[in-house]
């Protein structure tokens, strides 16, 4: 089992190695990309300033704790874009081209070698140093202790929370399956990923029950910002460890049936 | 016994009618009428280790079909199929480190990279210990003649050098059990001649067994001692090659001065193969050439006649018509 991870972990290392250097075979798109990140990372930044000059208290959130929220949202943002959404989106493009034929046969799990492969660091760096900034003005401005506990349930439900946004992106394409095309469905749920622009506290109702229970997207940015504002009930810390595994499991199950469905394409 | 059996096995696709026009597709939106192919028919056969056996047909026949379920990338419809030891759309990790793929329209290089970079992640892949993988490796260059193009781009190499590369990440690892699906598609006649030479080198090398499909005869006619000829999903032929070229049609051609053939008497014979300016061929039984030639030289003054065999592509294009009857 050991043995495996670290396989597992030397050929994702590969992975986002040959990335790297497949991006940096084009240094102008490289650098292109990495400024238009920075630029985007700007515009989130302009919200901030905004809810600096105002002053006030959204739902019960200072400016400094916003900025806390704002900041794990942009560095994830980043992240699920570049590790995770640059490899969903080619998977209905790998069904209709065939292209899954020669990975199928690997001795690896398939789904690991579809849905890791491809890595666009540049993007993924410029949103983690400005998101992890962001998060580090906020913390010490709103006065939150820096302590072990702190800390270790920030990453910790950040990361846990990394782990749920891959299954919960991952199952809308996994439909590619049967209907090879699943552009509607995907970009509909990729939209979804824009309502952790804020804290998930201030929407109320249904919206937030399928939010957080149905289609969790709250759980992903919000979790670890929450914690160390003490805003989580004990009810979202179960559920929001419970998810990420329920989640995956989903998927993985949904997955093994999908290729079961697998036709390829004609010779 | 056999490395590989199939028995019975049958694959039928589903898809769905689409007539001209926006119209159907705006009909299609809200009811498609379901249509279905039988890609591969009631398809037994079995194969030895070491063997190299080549699979022919027109296409659509069900040739990358079969090689697509005998490597496990999809499930039949019915059937049962063994490859060494292992039912291939179970997809097992000890299965695919058995058997290797190369299919020559589909890529899995990394393009931007050069080759050594995909190499070296199927290394880890397929868990190849380092003293093995450097010897397969230069093993394999070598054979290929590429050592120097090792460290380019895969992007900068010619279709025939990235076929090569594309070849040896694929075997890097000594698979027991090969499937190539037009390996020589696209290439130049040396960069052909080169691939086929590899092939053979390898085989009889690693004692592998290979399972080969191509649209040039001369691929099968070089590399494979038996062919395998499918046409609509269903076997047609399954023997030597040297059988099918045994056949008993032979040609007859003869030229002569003037033009008035007999039509009718010399279809008598056989069919009419080509009929130009003072020359023609005839397809005439093995046993009636004799009295053909007699006939002939009887009639008219020959100033030219041979005897041939009938190409083999005929002779295959024979067995994909009998098939299709």
């Amino acid at each position: 089992m050991l043995r495996e991870f670290k396989r597992y972990l030397v050929i994702y290392w590969m992975f986002i190695k040959n990335s790297l250097m497949s991006q940096m075979e084009y240094r102008v798109n490289f650098i292109i990309s990495a400024c238009v990140q920075l630029a985007h990372m700007g515009i989130k930044l302009t919200y901030v300033i905004v809810l600096y000059n105002v002053g006030i208290n959204i739902n019960g959130f200072t400016p400094d704790e916003m900025m806390i929220m704002i900041g794990t949202y942009s560095a994830l943002s980043g992240v699920f874009v570049s590790f995770f959404l640059i490899n969903f989106g080619s998977l209905s493009s790998h069904i209709k081209s065939g292209g899954l034929d020669t990975l199928i046969v690997k001795p690896i799990s398939l789904q690991f070698m579809v849905t890791l492969r491809h890595v666009d660091l540049a993007f993924a760096a410029v949103s983690l140093v400005v998101g992890g900034t962001m998060v580090g003005i906020g913390w010490y401005r709103a006065d939150v202790a820096f302590t072990f506990v702190n800390l270790i349930g920030y990453i910790g439900f950040t990361l846990w929370g990394l782990f749920l946004t891959y299954s919960v992106f991952l199952i809308p394409n996994i439909i590619s399956f049967w209907t090879v095309s699943a552009n509607g469905i995907s970009q509909f749920v990729n939209q979804l990923w824009d309502f952790n622009n804020m804290p998930m506290t201030i929407y109320n109702g249904v919206f937030k029950i399928i939010g957080t229970f149905i289609i969790p997207v709250f759980l992903i940015t919000n979790i670890g910002g929450l914690f160390i504002l003490d805003k989580l009930s004990p009810l979202m810390i179960v559920w929001s460890i419970i998810a990420p595994i329920f989640f995956f499991i989903l998927c993985r199950v949904l997955w093994n049936k999908a290729m079961k469905h697998y036709v390829s394409v004609s010779g | 016994m056999p490395i590989i059996e199939a028995r019975h096995i049958s694959k039928t696709f589903e898809f769905y009618k689409k007539e001209e026009g926006i119209k159907s597709s705006f009909k299609n939106l809200f009811h498609r009428e379901k249509l279905t192919k039988d890609a591969v028919k009631d398809l037994s056969f079995s194969v030895e280790e070491g063997e190299i056996v080549g699979f022919l047909g027109p296409n659509g026949a069900g040739k990358t079909t079969t090689l697509k379920l005998l490597s496990g990338i999809i499930y039949p419809t019915s059937g049962e199929m063994r490859v060494n030891g292992y039912i291939p759309w179970k997809r097992e990790t000890l299965f695919k480190k058995q058997i290797a793929v190369v299919m020559a329209q589909k890529n899995q290089l990394w393009w931007d990279l050069p080759a050594n970079e995909s190499i070296l992640l199927n290394k880890h892949i397929y868990e190849i210990p380092e003293p093995e993988y450097k010897k397969t490796l230069s093993d394999l260059v070598e054979i290929f003649g590429v050592k120097d193009l090792l460290s380019v781009q895969v992007r900068r190499l010619s279709l025939g050098e990235r076929m090569k590369f594309e070849i040896i990440s694929s075997l890097i690892h000594k698979p027991k059990v090969i499937f190539l699906d037009e390996p020589t598609i696209g290439l130049d006649l040396m960069a052909q001649r080169d691939m086929r030479k590899f092939i053979k080198d390898y085989n009889k090398h690693y004692k592998s067994t290979v399972i080969l499909t191509s649209h040039y005869m001369q691929d099968i006619e070089e590399l494979c001692s038996r062919a395998m000829i499918i046409n609509k999903g269903e076997k047609v032929y399954d023997g030597a090659l040297s059988d099918i070229k045994r056949d008993n049609i032979k040609i007859l051609s003869f030229s002569v001065d003037h033009l008035n053939f007999d039509r009718d008497e010399l279809i008598h014979f056989g069919k009419i193969r080509k009929e130009e300016e003072g020359s023609v061929s005839l397809e005439v039984d093995h046993n009636h050439v004799r009295d053909c030639l007699a006939y002939l030289l009887n009639k008219y003054e020959l100033t030219d006649f041979s005897v041939e065999d009938l190409p083999i592509e005929d002779k295959i294009l024979k067995l994909y018509e009998a098939g299709a009857q």
